[in-house]
C-alpha cells in the first residue's frame, strides 16, 4: 500500500454508508452465517446430517418399514449434535474472544443471544425437515431390499411436534451455553444430566415423579411420539422452564452485566 | 469528538481510572501515552461499553451503548488477537459488513486502506502474523467509515513499512474529519503523528498538551519526568 491510494473515509460514507440502525433480521442472518463459516462449523453440520441419515438407514434396514418411524429415528443423533451446535454457537464467542467484536457491533447484547436462538431454531427445523424428506427414499430402498412392503403414511401433526422437540433440545444447548459460557462445562452438564436423571428415575416413587416432571428426555417423549395429552403439558412446561427458559434468562442477565475481555 | 468526563473505574481496592477527563476533537489525532497498567486500555474499553464506570465517556455526545449501529460512528481496534482463527480475513470483514449494513465493495476498500492483499484476506486468520492481524483489525475498524477511531497500540507487531502506512492512513482519516484516539509506546512515532498528547499514569491524567512537532526530544523527556515522578510518589 502506498499513502497516495488512501481513500478518505468520508467519501466512501456518502456512497455506501452504514445503515442508521441494525434490524434484528440482520443480526439473525449474521448469526446463521456464523454457524457455517469455519471448517469446524462445517464438520459439525456434516456430522449432524450424516449421523442422522445413518440412524435412519440402520432403523429402516433392520427394524421398521414405516416412514414415520424411520424419520423419527433421526432424533437419536439429532439430540446429540443439535445441543452441541447450540452450545458452541454461544461459547465460541468467548473461547475465540469474538464477543469483543460481536458486542461492539451490537451493544444490545440480548439481541445477539436471541439471534443465536433464532439461528439455532432455523437449523433444527431445517435438519428435521431434511430428515423427513430423506426418510422416503431410505424407507423405500430398505423395504425393497428386505422384500417387505413400506408404509408411506405420515402424520404431519406428529412430525411437527417431533420437529419441535429438536428445536427444544437445540435451545437447551444455547441456554446452557449462555449461562455457563464454556463449551466443556455446558456439554458435561447436558449429557451428565441425561444420565443422572436416568438414575434418579429409578430411585423410587419420588425419583420417578421428579424425573417425570423435570427430565426433558422424559417429558418430551409424548410430544416426540405425537401423543401429546393434557397430562403431559405440565411436565413439559416445567422441564422446559428448568432446562431452557431458566438458563437462557440467567445467561441473558450474565452476558448483559459482564465485562468483556 | 470523543469525550471523557470525570471517568472513574475501580477494581476492588485498585483505582484503575481516577477522575479522567479529556477530549479528542474532530479532525485530530490524540496520542494516549502511559506505562503498562496506567489505564489506557481500561479507558478505551469503557468508551466502547465493554466495561462500566462512573462518569461519562461519549462519542459525539452519546455513550456507546446508546448509539444505534455504532460501527458507523466509531471504529475500534482494542485487541488484534480477538479474531476467530478459523475464519478467513475476508469472511471476518464480511460478517462485520453484513452487520453494519455496508456494501461488500467496502471490504475491498478497507483491505486496501489497511494494506492487506486480497490473497492474504482469503487465508484463515490462524496463519496470520500479529502485524497482519493488526491490519485486519484496522480494516474492520474502518468498515463503517466512522467519525471516531479508537486504536490500542495498532503499531504493535507491524513492520516499519506497516507503521509508516498506518501513520499516513491515520493522518488522512483525521484530515477527513475523524477524531482519532491512539495509544502507543512509540514516543517518537506519536510525537511525529499526533496533534495532542495525553499522558496517563496510575489512572490519573498527568499531561494533556498540544504536540510541538519541532521538538520530538521534548515529548520523551516530559514523558519520563511525569511517569517516573508518578512511580516515586506511589512507592
Amino acid at each position: 500500500m502506498s499513502s497516495t491510494t488512501v481513500t478518505p473515509a468520508g467519501e466512501v460514507r456518502a456512497e455506501s454508508g452504514p445503515s442508521r440502525t441494525v434490524p434484528f433480521t440482520r443480526v439473525a442472518a449474521v448469526e446463521m452465517r456464523k454457524l457455517a463459516d469455519t471448517r469446524t462449523a462445517l464438520v459439525l453440520l456434516t456430522l449432524l446430517v450424516l449421523s442422522a441419515v445413518g440412524a435412519m438407514i440402520i432403523n429402516a434396514a433392520y427394524f421398521t418399514q414405516d416412514v414415520q418411524d424411520v424419520a423419527s429415528s433421526a432424533a437419536l443423533t439429532l439430540g446429540l449434535f443439535l445441543p452441541v451446535l447450540g452450545i458452541v454457537s454461544v461459547t465460541s464467542e468467548w473461547s475465540k474472544r469474538t464477543a469483543l467484536t460481536t458486542f461492539a457491533l451490537e451493544p444490545r447484547r440480548w439481541r445477539v443471544l436471541v439471534a443465536k436462538a433464532v439461528a439455532g431454531t432455523v437449523v433444527a427445523v431445517a435438519t428435521s425437515a431434511l430428515m423427513i424428506v430423506l426418510a422416503y427414499p431410505t424407507t423405500a430402498v430398505a423395504a425393497a431390499v428386505r422384500g417387505v412392503e413400506a408404509d408411506f403414511t405420515l402424520d404431519p401433526v406428529a412430525l411437527a411436534a417431533w420437529t419441535a422437540v429438536s428445536v427444544l433440545f437445540t435451545l437447551c444447548g444455547i441456554a446452557l451455553g449462555s449461562m455457563l459460557l464454556n463449551a466443556g462445562a455446558s456439554i458435561v452438564v447436558y449429557f451428565v444430566a441425561s444420565i443422572a436423571w436416568g438414575f434418579i428415575g429409578l430411585t423410587g416413587d419420588l425419583g420417578s415423579t421428579l424425573a417425570g416432571w423435570l427430565d426433558l428426555n422424559v417429558t418430551t417423549v409424548p410430544l416426540a411420539g405425537g401423543e401429546m395429552s393434557t397430562d403431559a403439558v405440565g411436565p413439559l412446561l416445567a422441564s422446559t422452564g428448568l432446562w431452557v427458559a431458566g438458563p437462557f434468562l440467567l445467561g441473558l442477565l450474565r452476558v448483559h452485566r459482564m465485562e468483556l475481555r | 469528538m470523543i469525550t471523557f468526563d470525570h471517568v472513574t473505574k475501580r477494581y476492588g481496592a485498585t483505582l484503575a481510572l481516577d477522575d479522567v477527563s479529556f477530549e479528542v476533537p474532530a479532525s485530530s489525532i490524540t496520542g494516549f501515552l502511559g506505562p503498562n497498567g496506567a489505564g489506557k486500555t481500561t479507558a478505551m474499553r469503557i468508551l466502547l461499553g465493554h466495561t462500566r464506570s462512573s462518569g461519562r465517556a461519549t462519542i459525539d455526545g452519546q455513550q456507546y451503548a446508546g448509539i444505534s449501529n455504532p460501527a458507523g460512528t466509531v471504529g475500534a481496534l482494542l485487541d488484534a488477537q480477538a479474531v476467530h482463527p478459523g475464519r478467513t480475513g475476508a469472511e471476518t470483514l464480511a460478517i462485520a459488513a453484513a452487520m453494519i449494513g455496508v456494501h461488500r465493495r467496502r471490504i475491498g476498500e478497507v483491505l486496501d486502506l489497511a494494506g492487506l492483499s486480497v490473497a492474504e484476506s482469503r487465508r484463515t486468520v490462524k496463519g496470520y502474523s500479529l502485524g497482519m492481524r493488526q491490519r485486519l483489525g484496522i480494516a474492520q475498524a474502518l468498515l463503517g467509515a466512522p467519525r471516531a477511531l479508537v486504536l490500542d497500540e495498532p503499531a504493535n507487531g507491524l513492520d516499519p513499512q506497516g507503521i509508516r502506512a498506518i501513520r499516513d492512513l491515520l493522518r488522512a482519516v483525521a484530515d477527513d474529519g475523524c477524531a482519532v484516539l491512539l495509544s502507543s509506546h512509540l514516543l517518537h512515532e506519536v510525537a511525529q503523528l499526533a496533534d495532542r498528547v495525553v499522558i496517563i499514569g496510575r489512572g490519573r491524567i498527568l499531561d494533556d498538551t498540544p504536540v510541538d512537532h519541532s521538538t520530538t526530544q521534548d515529548l520523551e523527556s516530559r514523558y519520563f519526568a511525569l511517569t517516573s515522578t508518578d512511580d516515586r510518589s506511589a512507592a
